[in-house]
């Protein structure tokens, strides 16, 4: 069995010397925190943050300090699915080293997205390319952010920017089409 | 202008919106931009690699819906999912040695992150490994999954929840209440080994097809059942429909507790209700109900259904009229100490009513009692009383404990809903304001006492967290407002030992002080030092009586000063002091340094000058012994030397000395708080000029932090007015005495004709006598009295006189008083002022010399102490730079 992670910071530095598992675990559940603490913001519960939560030292971690004090939840839900994205990213990035490395780590949410070999989505190029569309066009990276890396519904993310889902899920297909062309063939 | 991206966008959602068909290649045709059409046909072709990132996205929706069954936890192979909450899920598995088959429910955390969850799961695993009893399942094995998740596995139970199991095979009345029986006894074993369940209800008892009863869920239950609470409270109001009124208060969870539920489930089986009904999905009106009014009589309520038979239970008014609804009603009382005092006595009353023998709970009526007494065995039944009473001493001893435990669990859990509420208030989603953690902090502390009425002890370590806020962060206001009311909560509670009550009290004197709320600490430090003269370490000890001098030192009351003097250098209490606090190792340290200069901030203003010197080079000593060597204080202690030093000598290695130490404030600091005897010092020296500038300098700093303290108040204005009066400003003097005097007025509230007091009085008389306004008496009788009261500024006040004199032709009396200011400058050692001395040249008398102190040892080491700061101070900018960089 690994530790169970106490504070990401500390899971952060860990993973910088080494110790890939314990950092891991802990993003993939701040990762599904976040979303649920997304959703019920959605349905009208309060921003819980839970100082003594992964997720919350992960906010302090990932997020500028300007970004702390939340605005409004649209500002929250930009916040943390930039959190979700970086979390994702960070995973597949220690799982690129791992597996040159020969170690292997079973986890849930980096199993399922990441190591699908014959039909891997190299998230690390995806990312690089929303960074590219991220300068030209904001607004359709942010879509993104929530829609791919966040994985939230269109419905979900239409509810946290007051727009209908329709438009939303146009946005999304135009910004496929962006990626697509950044991405280069297959 | 759009930009290019803009219009390409545009034309994409266009074409979008066209389909595939001709209609989009119209689009494209017609545009302009022939460039801009060739980008979006490229683009949209892309369309049909969409796959590539559509499966990407599709995976992290699939992982939401669906979290993938572990493939083993522990031993057991896992079948399936059973069931999920909020903070885990409950999962079948089996174990299978290949003869032998055996099926589990796996409870698994997923909230590992939690120490203090992980905790909790550990000991609940502990607890229930004990209860082996055949009405309760067993849990079977423990152990943590690869991902560090606790996990317990637990009999699995084949049966009907309890209410579905009465309906279906249509139980009789006392078939019914036999097995609630059944279920009191498993709770009781439960208690017994001080598990509290508290979340009984008829899901969480199976009835198997041999009609025993089993008790699911324990300690998991409130594992899991907390977090229903405030997850599904908006809808799923049934969760509270079997929980007790102090349970949805978050008051302390006991035994008790679980008898209510038991009484709930007996009502349900008799009545086929619960009992309070509300209609609609209306959560917070059951809880009121709940928690305000008694429940209506099983018989009434099914009376007032208006049937004599319950439709659901099979049961008639006349059975429940009496004993069942004298049961069922102590059962269900609000108080939790006028329920049944173990679930044994419902027990016992419910065998009785079965076996016909007289209840225990009928309201108080002794023929009845006595009748029944007496037809027993007097003496088994005494034994049985006596044994009773003994076991339930007993448990209830080892029960106290256990329940500290869950209320701390519970404390926590009702704390962290408030922090979150008051702390992430909903409608700052509505106003947008940007809130700053202390807005925050003082929302919250005005919500505590409304938000956490009933929870006496989440209000007071929510007290506890703010008042530590406020107390570092001020308002001080604020830090005394939460300091107050947590004292006041843990004394009323009554459950503080005096040694915790004592930290909390040392905080609010400190607090008091801060604000200067100098009567209250003055009140606070008497009742502290009588109440806890026991508990009283040598490090509280010191610390009242700095705090003591401190404030002594603010009010102008020096004799305290001088009182508390050997106290404060005593070096056996010192090391006591080091000793007793080994946490605050490096506060202790400095207590020493710290006395000598509170001693010299009363010399200094005393105008002992020769003093001065002297304690300005034990401080500096003192300071560069004790001062660890990584400490920064040392800087400070070495800008100390320098201040008071000026204050006695302006020898050049002092100017230069103190010039170090305002650069060295400037830079850790960005504000030369300390300098204040410089321009009292510069006027001495006719240097009035730079006496203006500095004190420019300092209002400016003062401006950017405003302070309306009394300290503030009297260093700025007494040196303000007597520099108005040497620059001949008089209305300003006046303006600035005036100022002083009211705050001198308010330092007398607390100390009866404050020093303060006395030297504004005397600088206004003087100011009237210069405007014609009073005769020389007045500021003579004002001088006279500050001569009785030894204080410094009977100098100036000679002083003044002694020119008035001389301008008005009286050369005796101007000359006398000339003389008896060269004695008390000389007695002290005091520097004469230059227009002083200009004076005795005027009267033709002896000019007297300016007294020569030794400074170079203390400059010495000032330098040193300040060269310390500066190169710990640069040590850590380095390593922070380094820090950053990496």
């Amino acid at each position: 069995m690994s530790h169970a992670p106490e504070n990401l910071t500390a899971q952060l530095n860990a993973a910088r010397a080494g110790d890939r598992q314990a950092a891991d675990q802990a993003l993939s559940q701040v990762y599904q925190e976040l979303k649920q603490i997304a959703r019920g913001v959605l349905r009208g519960n309060p921003l819980t943050l839970n100082p003594t939560s992964l997720v919350h030292d992960a906010f302090l971690k990932l997020m500028p300090e300007s970004d702390r004090v939340f605005a409004d939840r649209l500002h929250f839900f930009k916040s943390a699915t930039r959190a979700m994205r970086q979390i994702l990213i960070d995973q597949a990035r220690s799982k690129a080293t791992d597996k040159r490395g020969g170690q292997w780590v079973r986890d849930e949410l980096t199993e399922r997205l990441i190591s699908e070999d014959d039909e891997r989505i190299d998230m690390l190029a995806v990312d690089a390319a929303l960074s590219r569309l991220q300068e030209r066009d904001p607004e359709l990276a942010e879509i993104v952010e929530a829609y791919f890396f966040a994985g939230f519904t269109f419905d979900e993310i239409a509810a946290f920017r007051e727009s209908s889902e329709r438009s939303v899920r146009r946005q999304w297909e135009v910004a496929r089409l962006f990626l697509l062309k950044e991405l280069g063939p297959a | 202008m759009p930009t290019p991206h803009e219009q390409l966008r545009a034309l994409i959602e266009q074409a979008l919106e066209l389909g595939t068909g001709e209609e989009r290649e119209q689009l494209l045709a017609a545009c302009l931009d022939p460039e801009l059409a060739e980008e979006a046909r490229v683009l949209l072709g892309l369309q049909t690699q969409a796959e590539r990132l559509d499966q990407g996205a599709a995976r992290l929706r699939e992982l939401d819906q669906n979290p993938s069954l572990p493939a083993q936890i522990g031993p057991y192979r896992i079948l399936g999912l059973l069931g999920t909450g909020g903070m885990g899920a409950v999962y079948h598995g089996v174990r299978d040695d290949g003869s032998f088959r055996k099926d589990v429910a796996i409870k698994v955390v997923r909230d590992v992150y939690s120490s203090d969850q992980r905790m909790r799961f550990a000991r609940e695993r502990e607890l229930l490994a004990r209860l082996e009893h055949p009405a309760i399942a067993r849990i079977l094995d423990g152990g943590t999954t690869e991902a560090g998740q606790p996990w317990m596995a637990i009999e699995r139970v084949d049966g009907l929840p309890l209410d579905q199991y009465v309906r279906d095979r249509e139980l009789s009345l006392r078939e019914r209440i036999a097995l609630m029986v059944r279920i009191a006894d498993a709770v009781q074993f439960a208690h017994q080994n001080l598990i509290v369940h508290r979340d009984l209800k008829p899901s969480n008892v199976l009835v198997q097809a041999d009609g025993k009863p089993k008790l699911l869920d324990f300690g998991v239950a409130k594992l899991l059942g907390e977090v229903e609470h405030t997850q599904t409270a908006g809808r799923a109001p049934m969760t509270f429909a079997y929980a007790a009124p102090e349970q949805i208060r978050g008051d302390a969870v006991t035994t008790a507790t679980d008898v209510y539920a038991l009484g709930v489930m007996l009502y349900e089986l008799l009545t086929g209700e619960r009992p309070h009904k509300i209609k609609g999905e209306n959560s917070l009106s059951l809880l009121q109900a709940i928690t305000d009014t008694d429940a209506t009589a099983p018989s009434e309520s099914l009376r007032q259904r208006g049937s004599d038979t319950s439709t659901s239970s099979g049961v008639n008014v006349r059975e429940l009229r009496g004993d069942l609804d004298t049961i069922v009603l102590k059962a269900l009382s609000r108080d939790p100490v006028r329920r049944y005092a173990s679930a044994q006595a419902l027990r016992e009353d419910l065998d009785r009513y079965l076996t016909n023998r007289p209840i225990q709970a009928r309201p108080d009526s002794f023929g009845y009692r006595a009748r029944k007494w007496l037809r027993r065995n007097r003496l088994s039944a005494a034994i049985a009383v006596l044994a009773a009473v003994g076991i339930l001493i007993a448990a209830l001893l080892v029960i106290q404990e256990r329940n500290r435990a869950i209320r701390n669990a519970q404390v926590a859990e009702a704390t962290k809903r408030f922090v979150l509420k008051a702390f992430t208030g909903a409608n700052r989603w509505v106003t947008g304001e940007n809130l700053t953690a202390r807005d925050l902090a003082l929302r919250g502390l005005a919500e505590v006492e409304t938000e956490l009425k009933n929870q006496p002890e989440a209000r007071i370590e929510m007290y506890e967290v703010l008042a530590k806020a406020f107390f570092a962060s001020g308002p001080p206001e604020a830090a005394i407002q939460a300091t107050e009311a947590q004292i006041r909560d843990m004394k009323l509670l009554g459950r503080y030992s005096s040694a915790e009550l004592l930290d909390i009290e040392l905080r609010l004197l400190m607090s008091y002080s801060q604000a200067e709320e100098f009567a209250k600490a003055l009140e606070l430090r008497r009742s502290i030092e009588q109440d806890y003269a026991e508990q009283l370490s040598a490090y509280d000890r010191m610390i009242l009586l700095q705090l003591g001098v401190q404030m002594g030192l603010i009010l102008g009351d020096f004799a305290s000063v001088d009182r508390s003097m050997p106290g404060m250098l005593d070096p056996g209490a010192l090391a006591a002091a080091v000793k007793s606090r080994p946490d605050r190792r490096e506060s202790a340290e400095a207590f020493a340094s710290f006395a000598y200069r509170y001693v010299l901030d009363a010399r200094v203003r005393q105008r002992r000058d020769r003093e001065v010197t002297k304690f300005v080079l034990e401080m500096a000593k003192t300071a560069e012994r004790d001062l660890g060597k990584d400490s920064l204080q040392r800087a400070n202690f070495g800008s100390w030397v320098a201040d008071y030093l000026l204050a006695v000598s302006r020898d050049p290695a002092v100017v230069a000395l103190e010039e170090r130490a305002s650069r060295w404030n400037q830079a850790q600091f960005g504000f030369a708080s300390s300098s204040y005897a410089k321009v009292g010092s510069l006027l001495q020296d006719g240097h009035v000029e730079l006496a203006a500038q500095h004190y420019a300098w300092l209002k400016s700093q003062f401006a950017k932090r405003p302070d309306d303290s009394l300290s503030t108040c009297f260093l700025m204005g007494f040196d303000g007015g007597h520099l108005a009066i040497r620059q001949r400003k008089l209305a300003l003097a006046r303006e600035h005495f005036a100022r002083t005097l009211a705050c001198g007025l308010k330092a007398s509230e607390v100390l009866p004709n404050s020093l303060h007091e006395r030297d504004a009085r005397a600088a206004l008389a003087y100011l009237d006598l210069l405007q014609g306004k009073t005769e020389a008496t007045d500021l003579a009788l004002l001088a006279d009295e500050q001569r009785h009261n030894d204080d410094a500024a009977w100098w100036h006040s000679a002083a003044w006189l002694a020119d008035w004199h001389w301008q008005q032709g009286d050369q005796t009396q101007a000359k006398t008083l000339l003389e008896a200011l060269r004695s008390w400058h000389q007695d002290r050692g005091a520097r004469f002022d230059v227009e002083l001395l200009a004076q005795f040249e005027r009267a033709e008398l002896p000019v007297p010399a300016q007294p020569e102190f030794d400074v170079a040892e203390a400059v010495r080491i000032g330098n040193s102490l300040l060269a310390d700061g500066e190169r710990i101070r640069e040590e850590r900018l380095a390593k922070q730079r380094n820090g950053a960089a990496n």
